[in-house]
């Protein structure tokens, strides 16, 4: 057994999985084995998410046990688990109730920009001509993205679908090559073995 | 010294602010005349020229309802009036579980219900796994997935006999809020045109892969969708937004603005 | 027949916020209340999935390669127990693997190839040519202050002066592209949420809650005056 605790083993399996995508798919050979290595993946992501299910649970269930602060909210969590889990299979009207009237307004209402604010009012100091250029760019940009942009003054959109179409694609096209280079120098460094962030190594 | 206001309460105002200046325009509209993007001309006039018994493939990655799914929704419409006239069919995927809440709640409002499941469209669900999903499902999505949402064999879909892989496929659109390169990577470049629904903050991450030509076409929520809902002539919930967004960017700017002012103030005060 | 959006968005929407002001029992509830909701439903998706992509055709009689995805991602349980969890990266690993692979196929056309294309300089007219010479020089420019700023002095500095220069260009264009993308933020704030809850604020019954929730929060305020303010040390 103690092989396969070896982190050889893992590294191994990470290059040749790898490796034999790659070549499947430059060359034609073995595409059906590469499609069910595909969806071996997807099962294990299955998996994999419900291991955080699980710790979650097993948080809450110990911050019951030793009660902890905060635990009654644990208890809050666990019904709203259960009510909707059990909804799920059993209550469809109870489910869609659930769905309409906690979850979307739940997941929408976490989302509110209220934490740009804060990179409003205190992180856009122009301190240099860098800043001021940056305040210039955000300025007519956040116009252009609103109806009330045209009724302040066409030219200045003009300026911001300028700086949109030519200088940020620019920019942007330079750093998704690198995200490419980077993704490329990601299978050199796997197949030399320096890549184990996998394993829980730095 | 006198005494100063703490600096979690000076972010409580200026986000009560927030919510008044955009709640003002929700109970009298401005009435700001909402103009047509480019961009969405041509993403109109790509659903429209789709060759008639084209499959389209929705995968949807993401809810914010009041947001990007309200441009999803938009899309579907469009997208939808060429199904019921028989002209395309829609395979919907999801790669996360929010999304089909989200469909469960656009149920009624899409009218899918009317559809013929199994031919006009089907409902794949969930596929987890993010670019993984992706992947298999561009390659080959019996072996991605091997049932429907409902638990239906997909070999039992009459839909599902003509669609194996991305190659069948005559539109990819796919609803996100994050970096457009896993969309790009797995549908773009396959000679299957992809649209991108996505955020407005990802337009400069998109920009590069629509100058490619591997996008051809984005939809961001807000502005874009309220002159996509005029152009389709079905006006939702992103038409109602359009005003309160302006506001509340007016407010934003004259925020940032203020603050440049006050700050340089005191600088030559000292 | 009883409105139940109109009631539970603005209530809902009034908790959340109730962190604005501060940490409160409020908050506590719909924190807890969305972890138990999402947890419940990523459980009944995945299930489902397995039951219906791995189990089923298992007993189908259509073992592999359901058997194996299986096996894999039950292995991956195997993390959750100190004494086990070194076999739980054998599946992290092809796992890793596979994402390595995909996103590495897909990067060379997209990501790489496609964006080397150069947009001509001379072909159309003066203002197009300007425009391609532009973006081709913001991309350079991007790429020179990545890769090429060198200090000043030394060989590698001298040799590469003209590189900085280019770099110093580069950090012009990254400026506004960077404010771009503020600015885009910017515009997606505004509509994110707030603007979905000022839709359910603006009538009845919506407008009630609110009421109720700018009294309590108006004699919290009352209460706690004193809180709010501090001394600054001189």
């Amino acid at each position: 057994m103690s092989i396969l605790r070896r982190r050889e083993l893992p590294m191994s399996l990470y290059i040749i999985v790898m490796v034999y995508l790659i070549f499947s798919n430059y060359t034609g050979i073995g595409t059906s084995l590469a499609g069910d290595i595909r969806s071996w993946g997807i099962a294990i992501a299955t998996f994999a998410g419900l291991i955080g299910v699980i710790n979650i649970s097993y948080l809450h269930i110990m911050k019951l046990y030793q009660k902890r602060e905060g635990w009654p909210y644990s208890i809050v969590m666990f019904i709203c688990f259960i009510v909707y889990f059990f909804a799920a299979y059993y209550y469809k009207p109870g489910y869609d109730w659930i769905i309409s009237n906690l979850s979307i307004p739940l997941g929408a209402a976490f989302l509110s920009g209220f934490n740009t604010l804060g990179v409003i009012f205190r992180g856009s100091k122009a301190r240099s001509i860098w800043s001021g250029l940056i305040l210039f760019s955000v300025t007519v940009t956040a116009l252009l993205m609103v109806s009330l942009g045209p009724l302040i003054s066409p030219g200045i959109l003009d300026i911001a679908r300028w700086i949109k179409d030519y200088p940020t694609t620019g920019v942007f096209r330079a750093v998704t090559i690198g995200i490419g280079i980077g993704i490329l120098m990601l299978v050199v460094r796997a197949i030399l073995g320096m890549e184990k962030s996998y394993l829980g190594e730095m | 010294m006198g005494k100063k206001l703490k600096q979690e309460y000076e972010d409580s105002i200026a986000a009560l602010l927030f919510i008044l200046v955009a709640s003002i325009p929700m109970a009298i509209p401005l009435g700001i005349p909402v103009e047509i993007d480019p961009m969405t001309m041509t993403l109109y006039d790509l659903i429209e020229e789709i060759p008639d018994g084209g499959i389209v493939l929705y995968d949807l990655t993401i809810l914010n309802w009041f947001t990007n799914f309200q441009s999803d929704i938009a899309i579907f419409k469009q997208i939808l009036v060429r199904v019921r006239a028989g002209e395309l069919y829609l395979v919907i995927m999801t790669e996360v579980t929010g999304p089909i809440m989200g469909i469960d709640k656009a149920w009624d409002t899409l009218k899918l219900g009317d559809l013929d499941y199994g031919t006009q469209w089907v409902y794949l669900g969930l596929i987890p796994g993010l670019e993984a999903a992706e992947a298999a499902v561009a390659s080959d999505v019996h072996a991605a997935k091997t049932t429907d949402h409902y638990g239906t064999p997909l070999s039992e879909l009459p839909l599902m006999e003509r669609f194996h892989s991305i190659d069948d496929l005559a539109l990819v659109v796919t609803g996100m809020n994050t970096s457009p390169d896993p969309p790009c990577r797995q549908f773009g470049g396959k000679g299957v045109p992809l649209i991108l629904q996505n955020g407005i903050s990802t337009i400069p991450l998109m920009m590069p892969y629509v100058e490619a030509g591997i996008i051809q076409a984005y939809m961001t929520p807000g502005l874009q969708t309220a002159g996509y809902e005029k152009l389709q002539g079905d006006l939702g919930l992103a038409t109602s937004f359009a005003d309160a967004q302006s506001t509340t960017v007016a407010y934003a700017l004259v925020l940032m603005l203020g603050t440049n002012l006050v700050y340089h103030w005191r600088k030559r005060q000292k | 027949m009883i409105d139940w959006e109109s009631i539970m968005f603005p209530i809902i929407t009034l908790m959340c916020w109730s962190i604005l002001y501060r940490h409160s029992f409020l908050w506590e509830i719909v924190q807890h209340s969305i972890v138990g909701l999402s947890l419940a439903l990523i459980l009944k998706f995945m299930l489902d999935f397995i039951m219906g992509n791995m189990i089923t055709p298992i007993f189908q009689g259509s073992i592999y390669p359901a058997i194996i995805g299986l096996t894999l991602g039950l292995i991956t349980w195997l993390r959750l127990a100190k004494s086990t969890r070194d076999f739980s990266y054998i599946s992290f690993a092809i796992m890793t693997g596979i994402g390595t692979a995909i996103c590495a196929i897909g990067a060379v056309g997209p990501q790489i190839l496609a964006q080397l294309n150069v947009a001509s300089w001379v072909a159309g007219t003066p203002v197009t040519n300007f425009n391609n010479f532009i973006m081709w020089l913001s991309t350079v420019g991007t790429i020179a202050y990545f890769i090429f700023t060198y200090k000043r002095g030394g060989l590698a500095g001298s040799v590469f002066t003209g590189l900085n220069g280019l770099a110093y260009i580069g950090r012009v264009f990254m400026m506004l592209a960077f404010g771009t993308t503020l600015g885009a933020l910017i515009a997606e704030m505004a509509i994110m949420g707030v603007t979905g809850y000022a839709y359910y604020y603006v009538k009845p019954p919506g407008i009630y809650i609110l009421a109720i929730g700018l009294i309590i929060l108006i004699f919290d305020i009352s209460r706690r005056w004193e809180t709010f303010f501090y001394t600054p040390e001189e």
